[in-house]
C-alpha cells in the first residue's frame, strides 16, 4: 500500500467522492454509505461511457429551458469531423476564448459556424443557442465527464433515444396522460411509453394537464429548503398563491415518504411564514399503513392546508439504459 | 442495499477505477493509490470529514 502525500490524497478523494455522488452511484446518509441500484447497474453495464453519458445528459436535459436547442446542439456536434469537434471543445474550455492565446482563428470560425448551424436546425437566435450549447457540451461538476468528451458513437446513440422521447412528447396525441379517480377517490395516473428514469420529466412536461390549478415555481430545479433538503417539484396555486410541495416516489411508497412530505410542508410553512401549504405524494402504490396514516392526517390538517396522494401505473413499453 | 466495510471498500475501488479508466478525473492515480483513496473515502464518510476535506483544499488554493 502506497502513502500519497496529503495534498494529492485530499484532492483526488474530493474529486472521486463528488463524482460518485453526482452520478448517484452511491448515497450517503447519516454516515452510512449505500450503493444505489444505479451504482450496481453501472458496474454491470458493458459500456460505461454510454451509461454515464446517459446519466449526464438526462440530468442536463431535465434542467434545460430549451430542450429543442439542447437536442439540436448534440445532433449537430456528432455530425462534425474530429478536428471540428476538437476546435469547439477548445473554444468552450477556454471560456469566451477572448484571452486564450492558443485559440486559433480557425477554432473561432469553427465554433461560430457550429452555433449558426445549430441555430438553423432549431430556428432559434444565435445568442440562445450559444447559451444552451456551452453548458450542454461542457462540464460544470468536478470529476464528471463532459458530454463533448463522450465517444461520438455513444453520444449519437443517446441523442437518438432522446429524439425518440422528444417525438413522443411533442407530436401526435396531445394528451399523453390520463387521470382516473377510483372508488376510494384515489387518483390513478396512467402514462404509457415512458422511461422510469423520466418520471419527473413526464410530470413536469405534462404538468398543466395533470395539475391545471398549479404552476411550477422552482425553475425546473429541485428547490432547496433552508434545512438543505431538496423538494422534487415546488409549485403554487394559480388562484391564491398557496404553495404546493410534490414528492415523487418511483417505487412503492413507504410511510417514510409521507413523513418526508410533511417535513417539507412544515419547512415551507416556516420559510414563507404561511400555514397554507398543500402536499402531494406521487407514488406507484401505497401500502396499507401509509394509506391509513394519510387518512388520519387529512382530517387534522390546519385550515387552508391539505395533503393528498396520486398513484400511477407505468407501462414500460419504451426502455433503455 | 447497505453492505459491510470491506465490500464497500472494494466497490468504491471498482467505481473509481472504472471512472478513472474513462478519464473522468484531473488528478490521475495508480492502482495502489486508488486503494488508498477507496479506504480514505470510507473514512471521510464514516467520520463525517467531508467539510474538513473541502476546507483544507480551499486553504491550499
Amino acid at each position: 500500500m502506497t502513502h500519497m502525500n496529503k495534498t494529492k490524497l485530499y484532492e483526488a478523494t474530493f474529486e472521486r467522492l463528488t463524482a460518485l455522488k453526482s452520478y448517484k452511484l452511491i448515497s450517503v446518509k447519516k454516515r452510512k454509505l449505500r450503493v444505489t441500484e444505479r451504482g450496481f447497474n453501472f458496474l454491470k453495464h458493458d459500456n460505461k461511457w454510454y451509461y454515464l453519458g446517459k446519466i449526464l445528459l438526462t440530468d442536463k436535459y431535465r434542467r434545460t429551458q430549451h430542450p429543442d436547442v439542447f437536442l439540436a446542439c448534440y445532433g449537430e456536434f456528432v455530425t462534425l469531423p474530429y478536428e471540428s469537434r476538437a476546435s469547439i471543445k477548445k473554444f468552450i474550455l477556454s471560456g469566451s476564448g477572448d484571452e486564450d492565446g492558443d485559440l486559433s482563428e480557425e477554432d473561432f470560425t469553427t465554433y461560430r459556424e457550429f452555433i449558426t448551424n445549430v441555430a438553423r436546425r432549431c430556428g432559434k437566435a444565435d445568442s440562445i443557442v450559444e447559451r444552451v450549447c456551452n453548458p450542454a457540451l461542457g462540464n460544470t461538476i468536478v470529476g464528471t465527464i463532459a458530454p463533448m468528451d463522450l465517444p461520438v458513437e455513444e453520444l449519437s446513440q443517446i441523442i437518438a433515444e432522446f429524439d425518440a422521447l422528444e417525438e413522443f412528447f411533442l407530436t401526435s396525441d396531445p394528451i399523453k396522460a390520463d387521470l382516473d379517480v377510483n372508488s376510494e377517490g384515489v387518483k390513478t395516473l396512467v402514462i404509457e411509453n415512458m422511461l422510469e428514469l423520466h418520471l419527473e420529466d413526464v410530470i413536469r412536461r405534462n404538468f398543466h394537464q395533470l395539475f391545471p390549478d398549479l404552476e411550477i415555481v422552482d425553475k425546473n430545479q429541485h428547490y432547496r429548503t433552508r434545512d438543505g433538503t431538496y423538494i422534487d417539484i415546488f409549485c403554487k396555486h394559480k388562484q391564491d398563491d398557496k404553495y404546493t410541495v410534490i414528492e415523487l416516489k418511483r417505487d412503492k411508497s413507504p410511510s417514510s415518504a409521507l413523513i418526508q412530505l410533511l417535513d417539507y410542508m412544515n419547512q415551507i410553512m416556516k420559510e414563507f411564514n404561511t400555514d397554507k401549504v398543500t402536499g402531494i405524494l406521487v407514488c406507484k402504490e401505497m401500502d396499507r399503513r401509509t394509506r391509513s396514516a394519510l387518512c388520519a392526517i387529512q382530517s387534522n390538517m390546519p385550515k387552508g392546508s391539505s395533503i393528498s396522494a396520486i398513484e400511477f401505473n407505468l407501462k414500460m413499453e419504451y426502455s433503455c439504459m | 442495499m447497505v453492505i459491510d466495510h470491506e465490500e464497500n471498500e472494494e466497490i468504491i475501488f471498482r467505481f473509481i477505477s472504472e471512472l478513472e479508466d474513462i478519464g473522468s478525473f484531473d488528478v490521475s492515480t495508480t492502482v495502489d493509490e486508488r486503494r488508498e483513496i477507496a479506504g480514505f473515502i470510507l473514512k471521510v464518510i464514516d467520520e463525517d470529514l467531508e467539510e474538513t476535506l473541502v476546507e483544507e483544499i480551499d486553504a491550499w488554493i
